[in-house]
């Protein structure tokens, strides 16, 4: 590690009397009434800060809203819509599903009401279909699964 | 490895930091009493007036207030501070050069308070130093007006110690230049 010495301005590049000169410019004021005026300044205006931070992070509810720009209520109009547009969307997919489910159940009562004994969901599934023989009855409700 | 005991002054300063963390605006006037003088010295070095300088120091310490949460209190407040303040310096005399640009540099780097002014040496001076870059400048006069060593400087200002080093060998020949028929003048 470097280990430095300040050479107060003694060493051979400095020139006694410029050090000298420099120390007289640049002197801070000596008067302790100086000081204690200028802390109290200091204090006053960290105490001006203060109060002015308060009030800036307890804003109105309402002063966000002055502070969106043309883009940004733009951005959130584009946000809402794609929103409004899923959601509607959803709807839309979900009562098409329920008016689907009513018209199957709907058919599947006429069968039931059609034949003596109840149909349960194995009889009318595919897989147990392929087991039955080809000229099995269940076969010709083939129909009702394509509805 | 046992930490060094503090001194009863170190002690008191820490004293001072945490007790102003803690939002204590009494315990953080303390620490601006403890550190104006030096703090003003590190600015004046900085820029080119006295009023300048106040209102560095003025900023470094509500800059210093405002990031207290994040001071480790086993630091140094003073080294800290400082560099705070250096860039508070730094960011005014930026800020000055770009509005005075077209002023009279005699404006410019007048000191202000200062009863010598009018004195041919001083004025000299004055326009000698305008003439140093604005780092090489507060390296010398941080170097040889207030003593601060090489690696305290290049941690004030926020350059290598050797580049402190550079600027003040390179400050003191410049000043010696633009100063050297002044034997002649007195």
């Amino acid at each position: 590690m470097n280990v430095t010495r300040n050479d107060d301005g003694q060493r051979p590049d400095a020139d006694p009397r410029v050090t000298e000169m420099l120390r007289a410019h640049y002197a801070a004021p000596q008067d302790d009434a100086y000081w204690q005026g200028f802390e109290s300044r200091l204090m006053q205006r960290l105490g001006a800060s203060l109060s002015g931070a308060v009030q800036e992070f307890r804003p109105a509810w309402w002063s966000g809203f002055g502070e969106f720009r043309r883009t940004d209520w733009q951005k959130a109009g584009l946000v809402a819509a794609t929103i409004a547009l899923m959601a509607a969307g959803a709807t839309f997919v979900r009562e098409h599903r329920a008016v689907e489910e009513a018209r199957h159940m709907a058919a599947r009562r006429a069968v039931e009401a059609a034949m003596p004994l109840p149909i349960d969901d194995g009889t009318l599934s595919r897989r147990d279909k392929r087991d039955l023989p080809p000229d099995a009855p269940e076969r010709f409700l083939e129909l009702l699964d394509s509805y | 490895m046992a930490d060094r005991p503090l001194s009863p002054d170190a002690l008191e300063e820490r004293y001072l930091v945490l007790a102003a963390q803690a939002g204590d605006n009494t315990a953080f006037a303390g620490l601006v009493r403890r550190h104006q003088r030096r703090a003003y010295a590190v600015a004046r070095a900085i820029v080119l007036s006295h009023d300048d300088a106040e209102d560095a120091v003025q900023e470094g310490f509500l800059h210093a207030f405002r990031a207290l949460e994040r001071f480790r209190p086993e630091q140094a407040f003073g080294a800290w501070l400082h560099r705070i303040v250096a860039n508070a310096a730094l960011d005014i005399a930026r800020r000055r050069k770009v509005r005075d640009a077209d002023e009279l540099p005699e404006t410019l780097s007048s000191p202000h308070r200062d009863p010598a002014e009018a004195d041919e040496l001083r004025a000299r001076l004055v326009r000698a130093l305008d003439t140093l870059g604005e780092r090489q400048r507060a390296v010398i006069v941080l170097h040889d007006v207030e003593g601060y060593k090489h690696a305290e400087i290049g941690a004030i200002l926020g350059i290598p110690e050797g580049t402190a080093r550079s600027d003040l060998h390179h400050a003191r020949a410049h000043l010696r230049r633009q100063l050297s028929n002044l034997r002649s003048v007195k």
